[in-house]
């Protein structure tokens, strides 16, 4: 018996460039891979990076070769791998963790079927394969870096889905001989290029007006989010239950600590409203969550005049859930906390630490479930959840909240009747000065439901108060909400939150401050939102009877609870991202400019549609005018449209230089003439001259056309014109 | 315009691309997804661009015989401004073929040169030929039909060259054959029609113009002089082809064109008769090469209904004086023995020689085709009744049909 491969069903394919442009799309993807921290081990990195060039090489070389060992051996090579990755997969414990052997498996596939790509179908197969591990690398990406793998893999996407869009040379007919001439001797020589920059500029155009219309929506929920260690783990010595917060400076004496750079005060066991300082824009973590939310740290509920304090700072250590990854926040907390007799939303946020932290664990609204690479997780009574290491840089860990998706109406509906059970968050000191609950009173009249009043407290507070970082300290013994209200009205949003709250309060109305991060600039093109030192804040919860504890933040606006439609799309972020850009990048003198610029377009605008007759005239009379503009710049940049004619306006541009310019009403006969005329003129070019003119009108108007022959001659002639003259 | 399967493959990738990217929300699979369709949307438009104002021309010769390769010049223009590309022109002309132009510069010409094989006989008329496109991503393809300006190429039938035929008599000079131009005389051909003459004979008088005119008119009579030879072909009817390419007709018309253009050379005169849609006789007399080869290679099916029996019997007194008759036909079921046998003795009592060249039919399942032994019964009869006949089969070529190449051989 001989054994015999089936042959091929397509030829082999010979072109070298289409298949270099393959190579490199596989090699830049697997680099992409490679790239990403912890993705790939590094000898499967460097072996693939070295095999797989090799393997195109040797794939070509052998291209028209049946390959039976070779196939046998990639067989083997690939049964080798497969074996090599089920036995890493077995002892994973996430599917988070079962990504590395994933891609190393990815990798081997991707350099085995290197070694035999004869036909263009498999070079597809390749292509495919590089977009596979583009997308495993794009999805392990953090950064905006990643767009120097994108790019060049897309340049090369394109000019091989150029090259293999050609037909095969079996599928066309076989020349005998391909001419290529000119009609004119100026052709164009960027015309190549100019052809193959709008191509890209077009696809780009498409890909970007795609990309801004793409919804984001909130997706499946992922069971196994990732979370693990980087490094060593900062382990926090006797932890109880209590927060530390290693960025924070020493207490100078005063009893008063300061932010610094990096610490944000109410991360602590107190928030102290005389505190002052700046926080940095570096980098303190990035989120990937299916919508922004306020990420929350601590939650306060005594005020006692310049400080917030919790009342019961008592935790309880989480218990690990059934499947032995994560840990579930015990019910009568996220009861405490969860809305009630309203709709929620599963969010899943995964937390990438890239600056230290202290130990409190940041998530959106309720936190459910918490993935942490440490056992030892405490939760207080309000769901601030406290880690036994700190979130040092590296580290990751993921949480599934319950947001809840309150509506206007439920709100409105709510009773004002407050539970026993929260009075607690009623309480004001006693030294509360009156004229604050007199201001709220002024505030809130005539609005009967809570909804109303909070309303109109924090309309009041946007309209009436500025946020500064530079207002000076507060002076000893007084309130911090009495100073900011009635003497300053600027501050921080510490000082901001806490109006809203107490003022809420003394018109009974349940409130708590809440300290953690806003939600972060989305960088449009990883999707993770970035949130920065500086973007530590501060803001208040108002409990709603039968819908639960509400979000607001008087400072800036509160997200949504539930994103709008005009969130699911990254066209706000892009352009956000974009002004942010050209904000930095232009001069304040240009910046002013252009606002004036704006202004003036816009009260322009408006003239406009007042007196929109007159705009429409003149929009038609402009309309109307660039319109004759174009017609007379096509008519004079016409080009010749016959060979005939070429060769005559050859002719009369080469004898412009003896004096011989023609004008529009001078006939081709009337012009030879005038050449005639002249005694300087050359026989050879007077003839010439006249084998041009003749051959162009027969060409213009007699009934039988000059041949091919004649016009190449009356070409030949103009030719030859230009050349004599050239010589004098 | 058609989307190509890549599109599809493109859609399909971007839409897992979305659904990993909205689970996992990992924004450069967005990205990835976007530039997938951004292509797409690109490979939609470019390609509406890339054949517009794209002019083709072609260049062909005015004529070539049947089976013969041919160069064919098909010449492109770009527009003026923009390069045209990922051209690909679908041409029909003699065969289709598929020519692949590339990027056409502005004011840049393409010359393609390919050879086809002219298959079909006949006048072959400019066809327009489809443009397309699926530059640069080749995601859709763009088609358009462009009109194509170039002059008939005849195509004429097969010829073999079959040397000294054994059935026609060598004229006695070449200047006697070549002779072609008609004398007045008692031929069978009629030439045109005059006022009587004494002498002339009553049987010429032609009745109808001397009633019209009211003066006795007489027809005028060709002299047969170098007419030796007439081909009668049976070109009432057609199929498809056969293995080599050539219909039953073809090969009628391939015969007959070999036949009489050996005996032209050989300086004799051929005159070619056929029927018309009517199942009349035509007759062309004293033709030329030229002519004759325009003649068979413009031949198309009469449908008559009438057959090749009849056409013989009709054509018998025009081939008064004719040495040799040539029958060629096919055998079709219409040709068996029972119909032509008695039309061929007719003729045989006529003319000095009756020749029959018997173009053999693939029978196979066909039903109007003779069997093999009913072919060998018709040769058999007709050889009974004086004439002499020659099978054709496919594949074989004509000389060796009619016995040429032995006679070479013997010579040789």
């Amino acid at each position: 018996m001989r054994l015999e491969l089936r042959k091929p069903s397509g030829p082999a394919e010979d072109s070298i460039a289409m298949r270099v442009v393959v190579a490199c799309l596989v090699e830049i993807a697997i680099i992409s891979v490679v790239a990403q921290p912890g993705a790939v081990p590094a000898p499967v990195a460097i072996a693939a990076l070295v095999l797989a060039p090799f393997g195109y090489w040797i794939s070509f070389r052998r291209r028209s070769s049946s390959n039976l060992l070779l196939k046998i051996a990639l067989s083997v090579a690939l049964l080798a791998s497969l074996g090599q990755f089920l036995g890493e997969v077995r002892s994973v414990t996430s599917f988070d963790q079962a990504r590395v052997p994933l891609a190393s498996l990815f990798l081997w596939v991707q350099v085995l079927h290197a070694f035999d790509v004869p036909r263009r179908r498999d070079l597809s197969f390749s292509v495919v394969s590089s977009l596979i591990l583009m997308a495993e690398a794009g999805s392990l990406s953090l950064t905006t870096s990643f767009a120097f793998f994108v790019l060049p893999w897309a340049g090369l996407a394109g000019a091989w889905l150029s090259l293999s869009s050609r037909p095969r040379a079996d599928q066309v007919a076989t020349p005998v001989a391909v001419r290529r001439h000119a009609l004119e001797r100026r052709a164009p020589r960027s015309a190549p290029i100019r052809s193959a920059a709008a191509t890209a500029g077009l696809a780009l155009l498409a890909a970007s007006l795609v990309f801004l219309a793409m919804p984001r929506l909130p997706g499946n929920f992922v069971r196994t989010p990732p979370f693990s260690l980087a490094g060593n783990a900062s382990p926090i010595s006797a932890f109880d239950g209590g927060v530390t917060n290693p960025g924070l400076p020493a207490d100078p004496g005063d009893g008063v600590i300061d932010f610094s750079s990096g610490g944000y005060p109410g991360f602590s066991d107190v928030v102290d409203l005389r505190a002052r300082g700046r926080l940095s824009d570096e980098l303190a973590f990035r989120v990937r969550a299916q919508q922004p939310a306020l990420w929350r740290a601590e939650v306060f509920d005594r005020y006692e005049g310049s400080l917030w304090t919790m009342t019961d700072d008592e935790t309880v250590t989480l218990a690990q859930d059934g499947d032995g990854l994560s840990y579930r926040v015990p019910g009568d907390v996220a009861w405490r906390n969860d809305a009630m007799g309203v709709d929620s939303s599963k969010v899943v946020q995964t937390f990438y630490i890239e600056a230290a932290q202290p130990n409190v664990l940041f998530a959106a609204s309720s936190a459910q479930q918490v993935y942490f690479p440490s056992a030892g997780l405490r939760v207080d009574a309000a769901g601030s959840i406290r880690s036994p290491i700190l979130l040092d840089e590296g580290l990751v860990y993921s949480v599934v909240s319950e947001v809840p998706l309150t509506t206007e109406s439920q709100l409105q509906a709510a009773p004002n009747r407050v539970p026993q059970r929260l009075e607690t968050y009623l309480q004001l000191p006693d030294d509360l000065p009156g004229r604050i609950g007199d201001l709220a009173a002024r505030i809130s009249v005539d609005r009967l439901t809570v909804h109303a009043r909070v309303l109109a407290m924090q309309s009041w507070l946007q309209t009436n108060t500025r946020y500064d970082l530079d207002v000076p300290r507060d002076p000893e013994g007084v309130d911090a909400v009495d100073h900011f209200l009635f003497e300053t009205r600027r501050g921080y949003c510490e000082q901001i939150a806490t109006s809203m709250a107490v003022m809420l309060r003394t018109l009974g109305i349940p409130t708590r401050l809440v300290t953690g991060y806003g939600p972060g600039q989305r960088n449009p093109l990883t999707g993770y939102f970035e949130v920065k030192q500086s973007d530590a804040h501060a803001w208040l919860e108002v409990f709603y009877p039968q819908v639960g504890w509400v979000a607001y933040d008087p400072t800036f606006g509160v997200p949504q609870a539930a994103p709008s439609a005009s969130s699911r799309f990254m066209a706000g972020p892009v352009f956000a991202a974009i002004g942010r850009f050209i904000s930095t990048a232009v001069p304040q003198p240009v910046k002013a400019a252009a606002g004036v610029l704006a202004r003036s377009v816009v009260s322009a605008g408006a003239f406009a549609l007042r007196a929109w007759p007159i705009a429409l005239v003149a929009l038609l009379a402009a309309g109307l005018l660039a319109l004759a503009f174009r017609r007379s710049q096509r008519r004079a940049r016409r080009a010749p449209r016959t060979p005939g004619e070429a060769a005559f306006l050859d002719l009369v541009a080469a004898l412009e230089p003896l004096g011989h310019k023609r004008t529009v009403n001078v006939t081709p006969s009337e012009f030879l003439e005038g050449i005639a005329a002249d005694r300087d003129i050359d026989r050879a070019v007077l003839g010439a001259a006249e084998t041009v003119v003749r051959t162009f009108e027969q060409e213009r108007f007699a009934a039988t056309k000059p041949s091919k022959a004649e016009v190449a001659l009356a070409h030949d002639a103009s030719v030859q014109v230009r050349d004599l003259v050239g010589r004098r | 315009m058609r989307l190509r399967k890549r599109a599809v493959g493109l859609l399909m990738g971007a839409g897992v691309l979305f659904f990993l990217g909205t689970n996992v929300q990992a924004g450069w699979l967005f990205v990835l997804a976007a530039m997938l369709l951004g292509v797409v949307l690109a490979g939609l438009l470019m390609p509406v661009r890339s054949t517009r104002s794209v002019v083709v021309e072609r260049r062909a010769p005015a004529d070539v015989h049947q089976g013969d390769q041919a160069l064919i010049d098909v010449t492109v223009h770009g527009s003026q401004r923009t390069t045209r590309r990922g051209l690909l022109v679908h041409d029909r002309y003699f065969e289709p073929v598929d020519l692949w132009v590339g990027a056409v510069d502005p004011r840049e010409r393409v010359e393609i040169t390919t050879i086809r094989v002219a298959r079909r006989r006949g006048s072959h008329e400019s066809v327009p030929v489809s443009v397309r496109s699926s530059a640069p991503f080749g995601v859709a393809e763009r088609r358009r039909r462009v009109a194509v300006e170039s002059p008939p190429t005849l195509v004429y039938p097969v010829v073999e060259q079959l040397g000294s035929l054994s059935f026609v008599r060598p004229a006695s000079t070449t200047e006697s054959a070549l002779h072609t131009a008609p004398r007045r005389g008692q031929g069978p051909e009629f030439l045109g029609i005059r006022e009587y003459r004494p002498g002339d004979s009553m049987r010429h008088v032609h009745w109808a113009s001397t009633a019209r005119t009211g003066v006795v008119m007489v027809r005028e009579l060709e002299q047969e002089q170098t007419r030796r030879l007439a081909i009668v072909a049976d070109v009432s009817r057609d199929a498809e082809a056969e293995d080599d390419g050539l219909t039953p007709l073809d090969r009628v018309c391939s015969a007959a064109a070999s036949i009489a253009l050996a005996a032209l050379a050989q300086g004799n005169g051929a005159c070619l008769v056929t029927g018309d849609h009517h199942g009349d006789a035509q007759v062309m007399a004293g033709p030329d090469e030229r002519e004759l080869l325009q003649r068979l290679a413009l031949v198309e099916p009469t449908c008559d209904g009438r057959g090749f029996p009849a056409l013989i019997a009709d054509a018998a007194a025009s081939l008064r004086g004719v040495d040799s008759a040539v029958l060629v036909f096919p055998t079709w079921h219409g040709n068996d023995a029972d119909h032509l046998v008695p039309v061929v003795e007719s003729l045989a009592g006529r003319i000095p020689m009756v020749v029959a060249v018997l173009i053999v039919l693939e029978s196979g399942p066909r039903k109007d085709v003779l069997a093999e032994e009913r072919v060998n019964g018709l040769e058999q009869r007709l050889c009974a009744v004086g004439a002499v006949a020659y099978l054709w089969r496919p594949g074989a070529s004509l000389a060796a049909a009619l016995g040429m190449e032995q006679a070479e051989q013997v010579l040789r």
